[in-house]
């Protein structure tokens, strides 16, 4: 077996470490906060139609015993879309209720088993957070809370 | 109060490859850069573009992948860019960005080749920190059999505890229970991937 070899070598991010010139972290953050803001309709046009196939695929699976794995996979997947765009624009809650779901579905994949109730209580959840401005922050933090226990307890 | 100047990056000259899962993920990271200075952006939604621009002859000074890509290409894609032996982006710091993540997740990362994994959502903030961070990076590149990329130890073990020759800095074999629940956090992502919280 090969034991392997070390060596140094250039990091060629080293030199934009610089001590003049170039941007300080907060005028690097403003600039960058400005270009993002500048997609902020298309992410929350995404993170909606994300959400829109998320309630539908829920619908499809309303009451039922069993999901199939296309169906679970494809909500896991819009779900870590809200994930990752959620934060980006004032919706952190709504993406860690849907990060709750990945959760929830993943665990329901791993262990073959679905319960259609706590899927319902997730899509709840994501429909209550997608508008925070309308319930209380307090609200908001049970919520969550509930839903991070809901998804933990399958096991 | 430290009289050291503040730290700043200059990346007019820098050339960062961006590989996303969907377009309004990559959009959201183009703007990061943008804002951070950085005029070479090449964005690609697909594998192959990756593969092509790293074949081209540009040499990156950054890759950032997507870790949520299907079937875990993106660690796959890391895992090979670091064995192209005649390809000086083998070198490049590369940075995961996760969404949902498990532990497992982390473990393919860690072993697939990245310098840092970052956990989605990809702020401004987040971002420039772990560019920084990435800059001062200065750990050894390891080639072995089963493992090519930064030297996934970032302190050595040192001998045993108790034992003549050992360094008050050196870190237990042991690993503490990083992540208290299943949801890793990104303090969670770190400690895994760089041990400081090691039960000494």
């Amino acid at each position: 077996m090969n034991p392997g070899k070390t060596f140094k070598y250039e990091n060629r991010l080293a030199k934009s470490v610089v001590s003049s010139g170039g941007l300080s972290a907060t005028e690097a953050l403003k600039r960058a906060e400005a270009a993002v803001e500048q997609v902020r309709e298309p992410t929350l046009a995404e993170i909606d139609a994300s959400l829109k196939e998320i309630y539908g695929l829920g619908d499809d699976l309303q009451g039922a015993d069993t999901a199939g794995e296309e169906a679970l996979q494809r909500m896991y997947a819009c779900a870590n879309r809200v994930v990752a765009m959620g934060g980006v624009f004032g919706l952190g809650e709504l993406g860690q209720a849907a990060y709750s779901l990945c959760e929830l579905v993943s665990r329901f994949q791993t262990l073959d088993r679905f319960h259609w109730n706590m899927i319902r209580v997730h899509l709840d959840g994501l429909k209550l957070l997608r508008n925070p401005a309308d319930h209380p922050a307090a609200i908001r933090t049970e919520v969550l809370s509930g839903l991070r226990q809901l998804a933990t307890s399958v096991n | 109060m430290s009289d050291k100047p503040e730290a700043r990056l200059n990346l007019t000259k820098a050339t960062v490859l961006l590989l996303q899962n969907n377009q309004a993920e990559l959009d959201i990271m183009g703007q990061v850069f943008i804002g951070f200075g950085v005029k070479a952006i090449r964005k690609c939604l697909t594998l192959k573009d990756a593969d092509d621009c790293i074949k081209s002859g540009i040499g990156f000074d950054l890759v950032v992948v997507d870790c949520d890509m299907p079937g875990g290409a993106g660690f796959d894609f890391v895992s090979r860019l670091r064995r192209l032996e005649d390809n000086e982006n083998r070198l490049a710091p590369i940075v995961l960005v996760s969404g949902h993540t498990v532990p497992s997740s982390i473990a393919k990362a860690r072993d697939c080749g990245a310098n840092f994994v970052v956990a989605k959502p990809i702020t401004p903030k987040v971002m420039f920190d772990r560019v920084m961070w990435l800059a001062r990076d200065n750990r050894q590149f390891v080639v072995s059999d089963g493992y090519s990329g930064p030297d996934r130890r970032h302190k050595t073990f040192g001998p045993p505890a108790g034992t003549k020759g050992r360094r008050h800095d050196d870190v237990s074999a042991k690993l503490s229970n990083v992540a208290a629940g299943p949801d890793m956090s990104q303090d969670d992502i770190d400690a895994m991937l760089n041990p400081k919280r090691a039960a000494l």
